[in-house]
């Protein structure tokens, strides 16, 4: 909304409150007199800083604005009846505190530096005094001290100094002021405007329509092009056509190509803005590089100046664009602009990047850290909104690395921002690649590092997602689902020793998540600590007994673990006729559990025929591997032996 | 959560996990939200304001909440064409308006009650209000007599130049028979003698459905202040000041906008034209010089007071004309050798500038902060006779958000903590400035949105204090205890919940203890919504009313001299300050009493349309 140009909170008035003196139970009363003193501008104001800046005896204020003026000077003339007394306090006073007591009342003020909002009000302290009022006593507590000592020869009307350990104050006289001088008012503005970038971008891909009826690229053609929009109906833009036609041996010489597009008629059949265009031209004899602008050119355009001004106002006819040889937008003119002005700027196209951030200042100053660096968020945003992110994405492919940093993150966020569009268009690949490229522009940034992994992940590229994800955990320790991911990650990559300390604190944030367990499980197992990983089989098993893979993962280990004090043949074999019932069809891999099973209950006969069931079952399934590891158990089975490993060897 | 594999045991091949989809796009979801959040403004905290009127009303189109919206903005138009219209310029349009406005047989009070007494007369203003005891006595009834009754309330401005009329609706109410509006009237203008004021509550009641007419107005709270012998007025003398100067007539006179429409957008990128003022004394006259900051492109400008009482733009000669986005600067020793030196916020570094003593300013280095920098404010808060500097950094770095994996949105926007790190910068000398937020206590409660602060010994102990107002929440008072401080906002009674713009300390009840005055905004949409029962129908009280209190405006707060505060802001009646930004303590008549000025209005452009 804001960016369209529309008021928000605007039209609001300034206020002003008027203190109308305790009421009795020493609560203020105010009253808004916004109106009844004239204050109540319909500025944006932002920052006030109190000043008597005529030494009149009466406090003015500056006012900042976001509106025009941007400053005021808001000038005290109330009229009233009473006086003052003001007083500045030399050397370091900043905290420092003045009472007064007036009619045995106390009036304080302390010298500040910054109050309110961005704002520093002046050191004087001013001190209105009614009139009739008596000031009794006048005391100042010095900064860093809570003693007030006393102030000798204030008197009313007057302003006064005072140095610390001296004790008098000690009267001042402001100059005399003058009358001021007349204003000289201010010029109106027009929409006329040559507007250096500071920081340029390149132009869009884009395409105009010639006098032959065809389609062209705007293209640079590694030479300065100044892009056009005229039509003949406009005074200016003719001037400005003839003038340039007139010295073409000039702009040639500067290296300057002219493309001036007609904006007429763009409603209007093509070949009747042709026949426009072309009269006006032959009427004119202009022979300049011309052609048609086009809807889409428009709208490219409309992007571009989005992109490239802090604050978008259509384009006036004539408006001109000045692209160097790369295709960057360095100079934008709305309004016509002369040759000697175009020569000029053309030769300043190639200045390093300092002379550029001066030539884009309004008035003359210093640079200290310098204008961000061009960002292509914004046009990159619009294109988007157009519903096209593969043209943001191959905008955002014309820009390679820079070495500033602020530039890095700018096109990083770019990327971040195409790639989640891609995303929700369910074009992963293009998605990923582009995460990638926010990735390596902005290393550090977590969120592209948690996107990229998690996309990653869902594609199955394991061993690619876990180093993203493990920053993005590193970033967000508390993110279950990063870790899980993580974790899964590295089980399905082979690094269980990595995976089980993930796993461990899933297990221990939720001690009754079986899945948790049930992979912790089969890390152990492949971490060789079989002990630890029974048990947490077992806990598997104990929150979802319904489990067939951590029933048939803890069965395998149970009848087929080399060491003694592991195995429990019994137990399972019981656990492998329950993962058979749990999955309710008789899998391969759980008959060839239940064979091990058997076979370490030394019943070799049911051993050799389950896994020969196994063995068709695997064949029927096309699980070559484990076809293979079933007629290897088959043979050992029928010498009437159990089958027996120190740990799994696969992932 | 589901998250099962499909697996064998064994040497057998581990196959791919069937459900990894399931963790995936639950966490794809979740970073989904984040990034449609993220968004790409550069000003996301003005979309949060935003958000007060519209998100959290959780307003369904069609329903009833939002038909409110429609109504006040019908009724809003009907009254400037009506009855604004008509006590500004009674012509044939305004009289035609205003007959089509009112309900035959239309009832109300005294539009300006003659129960009237003042209560504050001084030399130069009169305020009156009405005692509300002639209720019964001043029926009106029918067009002719309410027409009457305007004519009577047009009196004291008959004839004003400048006239400036208008209705705010603040609440909005359906009735089976009627809809009940309440407004806010102000209208001033200005004769010879000085400006009239006049400003009540019309508590309205309309015919319930198109096309909207009023049936009974009860006016409450009139109030009309008067010139009287003297009178209080201002007129703005920059043009005449600064009348030879082209950084008035070619830059300042120019708006925000106007610049933004010729500016690159790396040299600005924003839209608050947030820029600020530092009053001090450069060349040491004692005349007050004013520093003013600039956007990207822009020179801050130093306006050099002379004798005669202009001012003539040194910034340039200086070394100060700095090109920099800045917001706020503040001209103080920082060396202790009797001038004021420069501290300049450009949006992520202080950049320290040394003063001859002539005002010539040589660049003493800069010290980066991880928050943008807004108000700043100094004060030697280790009494080691060198002035300290506080810092306040509201949005978070780009590169801190990326360290910490957050947005930078305030989250939640009523109460947010998530925003940039203040600093408090210890002044070692040489100008060598540390940050020791950490070592003194200031990091608790230090990521707030903070965009003012204010030092003031508010308990009297000998040494400074400091009130930090922080946007989208609660406000910080960090207690010195010798250099180490507590932040005690709970138990001061100071916390101010809600959009926190600036802070200012002042003695509003003359009492001789610093009281306190914080800028928020007050939003008639703000109110309207949050006040209707279908306001997030599913929050609990405290969090209704801590969205409620972000529409409440200025708080006034004063001192008990005990180590507590009282918020006195509704009896005040110095709350209703618009969409406040600076508001500080300035005596404008000179009776010794504190009173009020505020800059207000977020973004005015050429379109209609008012929050």
């Amino acid at each position: 909304m804001l960016e369209e140009g529309r008021s928000y909170s605007g039209y609001e008035r300034n206020s002003a409150f008027l203190n109308l003196g305790p009421a009795s139970d020493g609560r203020p009363r105010y009253a808004d007199i916004s109106g009844a003193s004239g204050l109540d501008m319909l500025d944006d104001g932002r920052s006030i800083g109190v000043t008597d800046w005529d030494f009149d005896g009466r406090l003015d204020f500056w006012i900042t604005n976001r509106t025009a003026p941007r400053l005021r000077l808001q000038h005290n003339r109330s009229q009233t009846a009473h006086a003052f007394v003001a007083l500045h306090l030399l050397g370091q006073s900043i905290g420092a505190r003045v009472r007064l007591t007036v009619d045995g009342q106390p009036r304080v003020r302390s010298v500040r530096a910054g109050q309110g909002f961005l704002a520093q009000s002046s050191r004087w302290l001013h001190f209105g005094i009614r009139a009739g009022e008596t000031i009794s006593k006048a005391e100042v507590r010095w900064p860093g001290t809570s003693v007030y000592e006393p102030i000798r020869g204030l008197e009313e009307g007057r302003f006064f100094t005072l140095r610390k350990d001296e004790g008098s104050a000690q009267p001042w006289q402001p100059p005399q002021q003058g009358t001021l001088p007349e204003t000289n008012g201010v010029e109106k503005t027009t929409e006329r405007a040559r507007i250096v970038m500071a920081s340029p971008l390149p132009f869009p891909k884009a395409e105009y329509r010639g006098f032959d009826g065809e389609t062209h690229a705007v293209s640079s053609d590694n030479q300065p092009l100044l892009i056009n929009l005229w039509a003949s109906w406009c005074g200016p833009c003719v001037t400005e056509l003839r003038e340039w036609n007139d010295h073409q041996a000039q702009l040639e010489a500067a290296g300057l190509r002219v493309l001036a597009l007609s904006v007429e008629e763009m409603d209007a059949p093509m070949a009747e803005r042709i026949d426009l265009a072309q009269a006006f031209m032959k009427k004119h004899e202009i022979g300049l590089g011309v052609g048609l602008a086009t809807a889409e050119f428009l709208e490219t355009l409309e992007v571009t100046g989005r992109g490239l001004l802090d604050k978008f106002e259509s384009f006036p006819i004539p408006s001109s664009l000045l692209l160097d040889t790369q295709g960057r937008v360095s100079f934008v003119y709305k309004g016509p602009v002369r040759v000697g002005q175009l020569v000029q700027d053309v030769a300043q196209l190639g200045a390093p990047q300092p002379e550029r951030h001066t030539a884009a200042s309004h008035f003359p100053g210093t640079w200290i850290e310098g204008p961000w660096p061009a960002t292509p968020t914004v046009i990159i945003d619009k294109f988007m909104s157009f519903g096209n992110p593969a043209a943001a994405k191959a905008y955002l492919d014309t820009f390679g690395t820079s070495p500033d940093l602020r530039a890095q993150q700018d096109l990083s966020e770019s990327y971040y921002l195409v790639a989640n569009e891609l995303r929700i268009q369910k074009r992963e690949e293009e998605a990923i690649r582009a995460y990638q490229r926010a990735q390596e522009l902005a290393p550090q940034k977590t969120l592209v590092r948690l996107e990229l992994g998690t996309m990653l992940f869902k594609h199955r590229r394991y061993a690619e997602a876990a180093p993203h994800l493990a920053e993005a955990l590193r970033a967000e320790p508390d993110n279950l689902n990063t870790r899980k991911m993580l974790a899964l990650a590295f089980v399905q990559s082979g690094r269980h020793g990595e995976a089980v300390p993930h796993l461990e604190t899933l297990t221990r944030i939720n001690p009754r998540d079986a899945t948790a367990h049930l992979w912790l499980g089969h890390s152990l197992i492949r971490a060789r600590q079989p002990q630890r990983a029974v048990d947490h089989f077992r806990r598997a098993l104990q929150f979802n007994p319904r489990s067939e893979l951590a029933a048939n993962e803890l069965a395998w280990i149970l009848a087929t673990h080399s060491k003694a004090a592991i195995r429990d043949p019994k137990e399972s074999l019981k656990l492998a006729q329950r993962a058979l019932q749990q999955a309710g069809s008789r899998k391969a891999s759980i008959l060839d559990t239940l064979a091990a099973a058997q076979a370490a209950n030394f019943d070799f006969e049911a051993a050799v025929a389950t896994a020969q069931e196994a063995l068709t079952e695997a064949k029927r399934a096309g699980n070559a591997r484990l076809a293979t590891d079933l007629q290897r158990r088959l043979e050992i089975y029928r010498q009437g032996r159990p089958y027996r490993e120190i740990g799994p060897s696969g992932p | 959560m589901a998250w099962l594999i499909v697996t064998g045991c064994g040497d057998r091949e581990v196959q791919a996990p069937l459900t990894s989809e399931t963790v995936a796009s639950d966490a794809q979801a979740q970073a989904q939200a984040q990034a449609q959040a993220l968004g790409s403004l550069p000003e996301r905290g003005l979309e949060m304001h935003q958000r007060l009127a519209e998100e959290l009303a959780n307003v369904d189109p069609g329903s009833e909440e939002w038909e409110s919206e429609a109504f006040t903005e019908s009724i809003s138009a009907l009254m400037k064409k009506s009855i604004a219209a008509w006590l500004v310029q009674r012509d044939e349009a305004s009289e035609k308006a205003l007959e089509k406005t009112l309900a035959s047989g239309i009832e109300s009070n005294a539009l300006r009650p003659s129960d009237r007494r003042p209560i504050y007369r001084g030399r130069e203003i009169t305020i009156w209000e009405n005692a509300g005891d002639d209720e019964s006595g001043h029926r009106v009834q029918g067009y002719e007599a309410f027409r009457q009754a305007l004519t009577a309330l047009s009196e004291p401005l008959e004839g004003a130049s400048e006239p400036y009329a208008k209705f705010k609706v603040k609440h909005v109410e359906r009735h089976e028979d009627s809809i009940e509006a309440h407004l806010l009237f102000e209208w001033r203008g200005r004769h010879p003698a000085g400006w009239t004021q006049i400003s009540s509550a019309w508590q309205t009641h309309w015919t319930p459905s198109e096309p909207y007419q009023l049936k009974r107005v009860q006016v409450q709270d009139y109030r009309e202040a008067s010139p009287g012998e003297g009178r209080i007025e201002f007129l703005d003398i920059a043009p005449r000041v600064l009348a030879n100067e082209s950084a008035y007539a070619d830059h300042l006179a120019h708006s925000f906008d106007y610049w933004r429409a010729r500016s690159d957008r790396s040299l600005v990128a924003d839209l608050l034209g947030a820029q600020g003022v530092a009053i001090g004394d450069v060349n040491g006259d004692l005349l007050d010089d004013v520093y003013v900051l600039q956007p990207g492109g822009l020179p801050n400008r130093l306006f050099l007071h002379r004798a005669d009482g202009t001012a003539v733009d040194v910034a340039e000669e200086a070394g100060v004309a700095i090109l920099d986005f800045c917001r706020s600067a503040l001209l103080i020793d920082l060396d202790n050798d009797g001038d004021d030196d420069l501290a300049v916020a450009l949006a992520w570094a202080v950049a320290l500038f040394e003063n001859d003593g002539g005002g010539k300013f040589t660049p003493r280095g800069k010290i980066a902060s991880s928050g943008q920098i807004n108000s700043m404010a100094a004060a030697d808060y280790d009494a080691d006779g060198r002035v300290d500097l506080y810092v306040c950094g509201r949005d978070a770095s780009g590169a801190l958000k990326a360290e910490q994996g957050a947005l930078g949105i305030p989250m939640p926007y009523y109460d947010a903590n998530n925003g940039g790190p203040n600093m408090l910068l210890r002044n070692r000398g040489d100008f060598n400035l540390v940050d020791v937020t950490r070592d003194v206590g200031m990091e608790a409660n230090n990521r707030r949105f903070s965009l003012a602060c204010a030092w003031e010994d508010f308990d009297n102990d000998g040494d400074q204090d400091l009130y930090v107002a922080n946007d989208f929440g609660r406000n910080n008072l960090y207690r010195n205890d010798e250099g180490w401080f507590t932040d005690i906002a709970v138990e001061a009674g100071v916390v101010d919940i809600g959009p926190g713009m600036s802070a200012a300390w002042g003695d509003h009840n003359a009492d001789g203890l610093m009281d306190l005055y914080v800028g928020n905004m007050w939003s008639n949409a703000g109110n309207r919504i949050t006040l209707q029962e279908a306001f997030l129908p599913n929050a609990d009280e405290t969090t209704k009313s801590q969205a409620r209190r972000h529409a409440r405006g200025n708080s006034v707060y004063i001192n008990h001299g005990d180590g507590t505060f009282q918020d006195v802001t509704l009896a005040s009646g110095a709350n209703m300050a618009r969409w406040a930004w600076s508001s500080n303590f300035i005596d404008l008549n000179n009776d010794g009493n504190e009173d009020l000025v505020v800059a207000n209005g977020m973004i005015t452009t050429d379109d209609t349309g008012d929050l």
